[in-house]
């Protein structure tokens, strides 16, 4: 009991991770029915990119740096990537744009920093603590409670600034917040942006307990994009649940069976989603007029 | 009961320049008198491998052209699909000592396997969500491959010895062309390989298997609603897809001896991707092309004077054809700025670094980018448009421009029944809105039945109901067939298609990258019998029935007054064609009902004189039609029976007289004086 105890409490930390960028991912999908297929390479790039600033100034003082960073990336992946490829109606264009941007950010990081893992110095004690037989790394509570202090801002964002209600709007009909005055391509930057800023932010939270590298989002993007699946890519509170689910699975999974197959159930879990559950002509769309 | 109609118009062949029909005779004598010779003429075993590798990426790529560029799905899973492959054949060898041409048998039977798995949820989803899908699968592949130690040596990889392509021993005979032959069994083996590759989907995709392939891309509902199962194709396009890969894998496992499964990775995947949009989609010579462009890349980037001399080239071509084109063109001026500059910056870049291998896959992204938006058709697709004579000539095929045959052969299956098409208390609800409250509908057969009423009243709705696009709430839709009757209601779009009712789209839902001859002969797909083998090995009854059905499906072209446009994409037809044309695809199903959804919204008044005279012919080929427009005059010209709904309701019904006259449908569209004197009172 104890060790499944353990198993979950670990397992909640990653889940929150996956959950943070599963967020991200949604964002992006309700202003422009589009994604950012490098998402993983922002969170690596802003892991590493926060992974320079500790030395300078501490872990503390670099995370609003690295949100800045985010931010600008977010936007240089739709001005690239999205925005022309959305203008002559590609999907298969920003598909294959994002992923080449992911893979040149991919590319540089590892001219920039190497292609060997490096170790983030974690800013709190490396000591865990005993709560009821469970021990849990401080670490691990920073992640959980940054992940939804993450969620909240934005959703805060969304509800009360004038921007926000942009995005808010965008995201129900593009078309009418157009005619409304709305400068919708600037709110799918924006929402470009926010995402890319969460997940450089996922990065520098999960950095210090897992190994730092150019690869390290690449497998965490595509589990985040099941949660995204599993929760909803419209549902806020969906990807927290989707996120806890998969987190635990997998830490029961690398426990029970064998650490090699701790990415197959979120995997799975995304093949047999979509395989089940109807999305695009035969899901919402069918009330679309033919 | 068959009638015959004269055609409409005198079919006006366009003859196919007869250069373009042999630019793919030529290519192929090309390529195989190239293959041929290479080894003799290039000696150094470096380059015979590298050219070996080329052929079997060339496999993998016409695979993954049929899903890419015929079906339009992104699929990321091939690298995964090539891995299933490569380790099948290695797996055979390491626990069985079976050797090169078992694993190909398997690399094909296991991967075709693997193929209708991820076929599952590419059944479901599109875009974005498939290629998550497809990547997830890749990414499943490699982890097994990694962890199931036991069967795959795990990370270590398999290593083979070298591949025996011939065994003479077992007859007990010396290889006629000796040693140094020898070694180039193997090669001239994967050119074969890649020879009938190219053949085999050379016929497929041009048989009705490919027709339906595109189809499906552009335009799934219509391709269901043509009796053309979406589901179905997806299938088969990613079976002969997952095949090609695991062919591919077979060779390459036995060509590189050794696998590893790290050489199977999501960088692989983008790479094949890569190689056919640069290439050019749907065609034999774009993936043959992207192979060797990827393939070469590495080496040539190793060569660091190389890469600085191209560099130099490609600036020198960017700042000409730049500053031509910022001279011509007015408009948009700025946008050719960041490709130019980008060009421009690559060859001081080269020269600051010393080497350029570390940066490959930044190299890859760019040229992705720079394919994406700039050359979006690939090279193949770029040199077409320059040079007209090079433009697939396959739709000339077969040459059987004249029509022959009735273009309309009306089934005996309504006859005698009456009514033909019953509809019982249809109820279709969307959340609380009822968009359809419970409608009776009687058509009888042989007559034209007008649908109107204003925006909003559920026509549409009815229309989609009764094709199957929706399934009803409740009540039943029954078609009369033969003696029987046939319940239509919960069946399949393509189901209902099947059973007789041919259907055209209120915003026309052509199959835009095909021509006007292909779309009829997509309507004509159930007319074919032969199998997926028939079409790959190309018999006499695949052949046959084609060259029938292309005569066919010209009569029907003639019929709606299209002969002369017969080889023109639907994209390119003018909008009063296009509406024609999906008539004209209607009836290739040989439908006994015929429902029209606004076939004259926005035509001019010459073209809908030409729709009523078609419209009219269908009914007197005994074609039952069901007619839903906004032109009253057309309505109350053609129609023998007239329904009116308003609100989800049918507020009348009878002749076209009598419901002109009735206050109900007056009041439905012009609105109730007595309301606005009540409220003028109160």
């Amino acid at each position: 009991m104890a060790i499944l105890l353990q198993l979950i409490a670990s397992g909640v930390a990653v889940g929150m991770i996956y959950a943070a960028i599963a967020f991200g991912y949604q964002l992006t999908f309700a202003t422009s029915k589009t994604l950012n297929f490098g998402q993983g390479e922002a969170l690596a790039l802003g892991a590493l990119f926060g992974l320079t600033l500790v030395p300078f100034i501490g872990y503390w003082l670099m995370i609003p740096l690295v949100l800045v960073f985010g931010f600008a990336l977010g936007a240089v992946v739709e001005r690239l990537g999205v925005r022309p490829a959305v203008k002559i109606k590609s999907e298969y264009g920003w598909i294959m744009a994002t992923i080449a941007l992911g893979i040149i950010f991919k590319n540089v990081a590892e001219n920039i920093w190497g292609r060997d893992d490096l170790k983030f110095p974690s800013p709190l004690p490396e000591t865990a603590l005993q709560v009821g037989g469970v021990r849990i790394l401080p670490m691990e509570l920073l992640i959980v409670a940054g992940a939804l202090l993450m969620m909240l801002a934005v959703e805060i964002f969304n509800r009360k600034s004038i921007w926000g209600k942009a995005v808010v709007a965008t995201s129900n009909d593009i078309d009418a917040a157009g005619l409304m005055g709305i400068n919708t391509q600037k709110v799918i930057t924006l929402s470009y942006s926010i995402s890319a800023m969460t997940a450089a932010f996922a990065g520098v939270l999960v950095a210090p307990v897992t190994l730092t590298g150019a690869t390290m989002g690449s497998v965490l993007a595509l589990k985040a994009f099941a949660v995204a699946i599993i929760g909803g890519l419209e549902s806020g509170l969906g990807v927290i649940v989707g996120g806890l689910i998969l987190g635990v699975a997998e830490t029961l999974t690398g426990f029970y069976i064998s650490t090699g197959y701790k990415d197959v159930p979120g995997l799975i879990l995304l093949l047999v989603v979509l395989s089940i559950r109807p999305v695009g002509l035969f899901g919402k769309a069918v009330i679309k007029k033919v | 009961m068959a009638q015959t109609l004269a055609p409409a118009e005198a079919p006006a062949p366009a003859a196919a320049p007869s250069l373009s029909r042999h630019v793919g005779l030529l290519g192929a004598v090309l390529l195989v008198v190239g293959l041929a010779v290479f080894p003799h003429v290039v000696t150094s075993s470096y380059y015979v491998h590298l050219m070996v590798v080329i052929a079997i990426y060339a496999i993998l790529i016409l695979g993954l052209d049929i899903v890419v560029g015929y079906t339009g799905q992104v699929s990321l899973g091939h690298a995964g699909l090539f891995g299933v492959g490569a380790y099948a054949a290695a797996v055979l060898f390491l626990h069985f000592k079976l050797g090169l041409w078992w694993g190909i048998l398997a690399g094909i039977g296991v991967t075709s396997a693997f193929g209708v798995l991820l076929a599952v949820p590419a059944l479901r989803v599109t875009g974005p969500y498939l290629a998550m899908v497809t990547l997830a699968f890749g990414t499943i592949v490699q982890i097994f491959i990694n962890e199931l130690t036991p069967l795959t040596n795990g990370p270590l990889g398999i290593t083979l010895p070298p591949a025996r392509v011939l065994d003479f021993s077992l007859i007990g005979m010396q290889a006629p062309w000796g040693a140094a032959g020898r070694k180039l069994e193997f090669y001239y083996l994967v050119c074969l390989a890649l020879l009938a590759t190219i053949l085999v989907v050379n016929r497929v995709v041009r048989s009705p298997y490919g027709r339906a392939f595109e189809a499906l891309r552009d335009s799934p509902i219509a391709c269901d609603c043509m009796g053309v199962s979406v589901y179905r194709y997806k299938v088969y396009a990613f079976v002969i897809s997952a095949a090609l890969a695991g062919l591919a894998g077979a060779l390459f496992a036995w060509s590189e001896r050794y696998v590893a499964p790290n050489s199977y990775g999501f960088e692989l995947t983008v790479l094949f991707l890569l190689a056919v949009t640069m290439g050019g989609r749907k065609s034999r010579a774009g993936p043959i092309i992207g192979s060797a462009i990827i393939v070469m890349m590495p080496n040539v980037l190793a060569d660091i004077a190389l890469v600085r001399i191209m560099a130099g080239i490609i600036a020198l071509a960017a700042l000409v054809v730049g500053s031509l084109a910022f001279l011509r063109r007015q408009e948009n001026r700025f946008a050719l700025l960041v490709p130019v500059g980008l060009c421009l910056a690559f060859f001081p870049a080269t020269l600051l670094l010393e080497s350029v291998t570390d940066f490959r896959l930044t190299v890859f992204g760019l040229m992705i980018l720079f394919v994406v938006y700039y050359l979006p058709d690939g090279i193949v697709g770029f040199v077409r448009e320059k040079i007209p004579a090079l433009r697939p000539a396959h739709t000339a095929e077969g040459k059987s421009l004249h029509a022959e045959g009735a273009a309309l052969s009306a089934q005996s299956g309504g006859a005698g029944a009456d009514p033909l098409l019953t509809v019982d208390q249809a109820l279709m609800q969307f959340g609380g809105l009822k968009a359809l409250a419970g409608v009776d509908l009687t058509v009888r057969p042989g007559t034209i039945h007008g649908l109107i009423g204003p925006n909003g009243s559920g026509k549409s709705t009815m229309m989609n109901v009764l094709t199957g696009i929706y399934r009803p709430t409740s009540g039943s839709v029954t078609l009369a067939r033969g003696q029987g009757s046939k319940r239509l209601d919960g069946r399949t779009p393509s189901e209902i298609a099947a059973a007789g009712v041919a259907r055209t789209f209120q915003n026309v839902q052509l199959f835009r990258e095909m021509t006007a001859l292909e779309n009829v002969l997509v309507g004509l797909h159930h007319s074919f019998r032969g199998t997926l083998f028939d079409a790959i090995l190309g018999t006499p009854r695949r052949r046959r029935e084609e060259r029938e059905q292309r005569a066919r499906a010209m009569a029907i072209l003639d019929f709606v007054g299209l002969g002369a446009l017969a080889q023109v994409e639907a994209r390119n037809l003018p909008y009063g064609k296009q509406r024609l044309l999906e008539i004209g695809r209607a009836l290739a199903l040989d439908p006994v009902l015929l429902l029209l959804d606004e076939p004259a919204a926005g035509l001019t008044a010459p073209d809908i004189a030409e729709l009523t005279t078609i419209i009219r012919k269908i009914r007197d080929a005994g074609i039952t039609v069901i007619l839903i427009e906004h032109h009253m005059d057309v309505v109350m010209g053609l129609c023998d029976r007239v329904s009116v709904l308003d609100f989800g309701h049918k507020i009348a019904e009878g002749s076209a007289r009598e419901v002109q006259a009735d206050p109900k449908v007056v009041e439905a569209y012009l609105g109730s004086p007595v309301a606005d004197e009540e409220t003028a009172h109160a």
